[in-house]
């Protein structure tokens, strides 16, 4: 029975590694999508005629590939009506009718959200659209979500780079959906046709984020505020050039995406307050589950925290169900849900951020701890510094060809710097939740929490300029190509295989000989 | 003794450091607010004697040749004493100057 239940789990990470394939493959070969839709049909029923045989786990394998074959194709249809089809590549001036689908972001001297088509009029008529357009106004106006408008303004299609050459504003906003933008110039008619009720749970939900910021631009000072409100609710573009430039400089740029970091203190905090209320053990995990919902959607539902969320998700599930949960199986239904849901992420570089960090500490942290010598092991404090100096060179190894490829630049100080870094942002991230927390319910109070914050602001600032300010802490790189991205990572896990094995190897000849001895 | 678990002593010792650190840091912003605020407009603002181009490009609306004008004018005139000279550099009117203000200090 447990050798079966332990084949199940490691059946899944090979299924969703055979998934991300196909929506590769699906992406590279020119193939139709019925070509991949026959394929998978005939591939189940041969898995169903061989499904007493164990090769019937080969055509399992097989139909996941093909299923994400499919889904990528299934993803690049649009519909006859998209708003992609009308989308021409030179700007074109013409009146578009939709619903404002997210929380509306305020730059210098633009604002820009994302506007679920409608209706679109061009040559004085009317046609019905479908499809998401990014809206660039260039005036102090403000929108809310699930505003209903009519916007005079330019359409485009963004521009894209080749395929391998770096970082692709195109393909960046395609993996998201949006395939057009709508340029709106100072002056240009805007006409407001009242709210929709689109997403009441959304619309709820954004209103108590901006409610959340309103407490931390009441309780803090400009720059605090804004580095809180990217390190709590995901708000990245409060911060000023400067700050984001210093925190890229030194490698630590991750801590303003909302991520396990952000979701573990979280649940833990949410879980401490159920205990104190005395609440049955099963309860407080579907709470904390539920919580957990709200809080990625809180901040913007970005790969990252979705990522965290549905890790948390099925680890908490897994309490509850009283089963052991592999690491890697939950990472694998993590990456399955999101890339179901869109298989354009996988070429999504925060996707591919998110996964590669933390499939390199889970691969990698353990195998470099293995290296130390075991006298460093039995002195505590050495044992605990020396296994963060794994986890961060684990994951700093893990992304540094992807950030040299998207963003030709390395950050060699990333490794100490985010030994420093991650732990004190752990303070500043409850620090931040206990500030909101005291603010609602004991506002009398909340002074002593903001001084806090400001203070525990200022010196991860000095500690992240003093890292980026070392010598050699960053460099640009050239442009490098997507296969020496790819042989990197093959030459990476090879090495690391290899030594895992040497030490194995030289674990058991050492228990042999002591066997012998004996 | 009090029936408290490991976790809950942890939390009250985190609540209570967090709250002597937030009144020291109180206090310090009573007494001497200037050094808060320079600290803030150090990582907050770009120090317009010592910034590189790439600093001043990081400002919406400076470009390359703006950021050139401005270390120009810094090596021919020695370092900035107001802000206000800003409006002198080639190609920053009064407009300009009214929107690239509140992205410098001077130390």
């Amino acid at each position: 029975m447990n050798k079966e239940i332990t084949k199940r789990i490691d059946f899944l990470p090979v299924f969703v590694i055979c998934f991300c394939l196909g929506i590769c493959l699906g992406k590279l070969w020119r193939m139709s999508f019925l070509f991949f839709y026959i394929a998978a049909w005939l591939t189940a029923i041969f898995s169903l005629i061989f499904l007493r045989q164990s090769k019937s786990t080969l055509f399992l394998l097989l139909l996941g590939i093909l299923l994400g074959g499919i889904s990528f194709k299934n993803s690049q249809k649009l519909a006859n009506h998209h708003i992609f089809w009308f989308s021409p590549y030179k700007a074109r001036a013409l009146f578009i009718q939709g619903l404002v689908d997210d929380d509306p972001v305020y730059k210098t001297n633009y604002s820009q959200f994302i506007l679920k088509a409608q209706r679109l009029k061009s040559n004085r008529t009317w046609h019905k659209v479908s499809g998401k357009i990014l809206v660039k106004v260039f005036s102090k106006e403000r929108f809310d979500y699930g505003e209903e408008l009519i916007i005079e303004g330019k359409l485009y299609r963004p521009l894209g780079l080749k395929f391998g050459e770096g970082f692709d504003y195109r393909s960046y906003l395609e993996n998201k959906n949006i395939y057009s933008i709508l340029s709106v110039a100072q002056g240009r008619a805007i006409k407001r046709l009242g709210t929709a009720k689109n997403n009441y749970l959304l619309y709820q939900l954004i209103k108590l984020r901006q409610g959340l910021k309103n407490r931390f631009d009441l309780n803090l000072s400009g720059l605090a505020a804004s580095i809180m409100n990217a390190l709590i609710l995901g708000e990245r573009h409060c911060l000023s050039e400067p700050v984001e430039k210093v925190l890229k400089d030194s490698g630590t740029v991750h801590i303003i995406a909302i991520s396990g970091l952000h979701v573990g203190i979280v649940a833990f905090m949410a879980l401490l307050i159920l205990k104190l209320l005395r609440l049955p053990r099963r309860m407080r995990y579907f709470i904390v589950i539920f919580l957990l919902l709200i809080y990625c959607i809180l901040t913007g539902a970005r790969v990252p925290v979705l990522r965290a969320t549905l890790m948390a998700i099925v680890v908490l599930a897994g309490f509850i169900l009283r089963r052991e949960v592999n690491i890697y199986n939950s990472l694998s239904v993590a990456a399955l849900i999101i890339l179901i849901i869109n298989p354009k992420q996988i070429f999504d570089v925060s996707f591919q951020l998110s996964f590669a960090s933390v499939i390199s500490i889970v691969f990698i942290s353990p195998k470099i701890i293995k290296l130390y010598p075991g006298i460093f092991k039995k002195v505590k404090y050495l044992n605990y510094l020396l296994n963060a100096f794994a986890v961060s060179l684990a994951a700093w190894l893990g992304i540094i060809a992807l950030i040299a490829y998207y963003f030709r630049a390395i950050t060699p100080v990333a490794v100490i710097a985010n030994m420093a870094i991650v732990p004190f942002m752990t303070v500043i991230i409850a620090t931040g939740f206990s500030l909101l927390l005291v603010s609602f319910s004991l506002p009398g109070l909340s002074f002593i929490f903001s001084a806090a914050c400001e203070g525990a602001i200022l010196i991860l600032l000095t500690m992240v300029s003093f890292f980026a300010g070392l010598p050699l802490a960053n460099f640009k790189t050239r442009a490098i190509s997507p296969c020496a991205v790819l042989w990197y990572y093959i030459l990476l896990i090879s090495f690391f295989l290899s030594v895992s094995y040497i030490v194995n190897i030289k674990f058991m000849l050492k228990y042999k000989k002591s066997k012998g001895n004996e | 003794m009090f029936n408290l678990t490991r976790q809950e002593r942890g939390v009250i010792l985190f609540l209570i450091v967090i709250s002597l650190f937030g009144v020291g840091v109180n206090l310090i912003i009573k007494n001497q607010p200037q050094r808060i605020e320079y600290l803030s407009d150090k990582y907050e603002k770009i120090n317009l004697n010592q910034a590189g181009i790439d600093d001043f490009c990081l400002v919406p609306g400076i470009g390359e040749k703006i950021s050139q004008a401005i270390i120009e004018y810094r090596n021919r005139h020695g370092r900035f004493k107001k802000l206000e000279e800003l409006k002198e550099v080639k190609g920053i009117g009064k407009a300009k100057y009214a929107i690239f203000k509140d992205y410098f200090f001077i130390e």
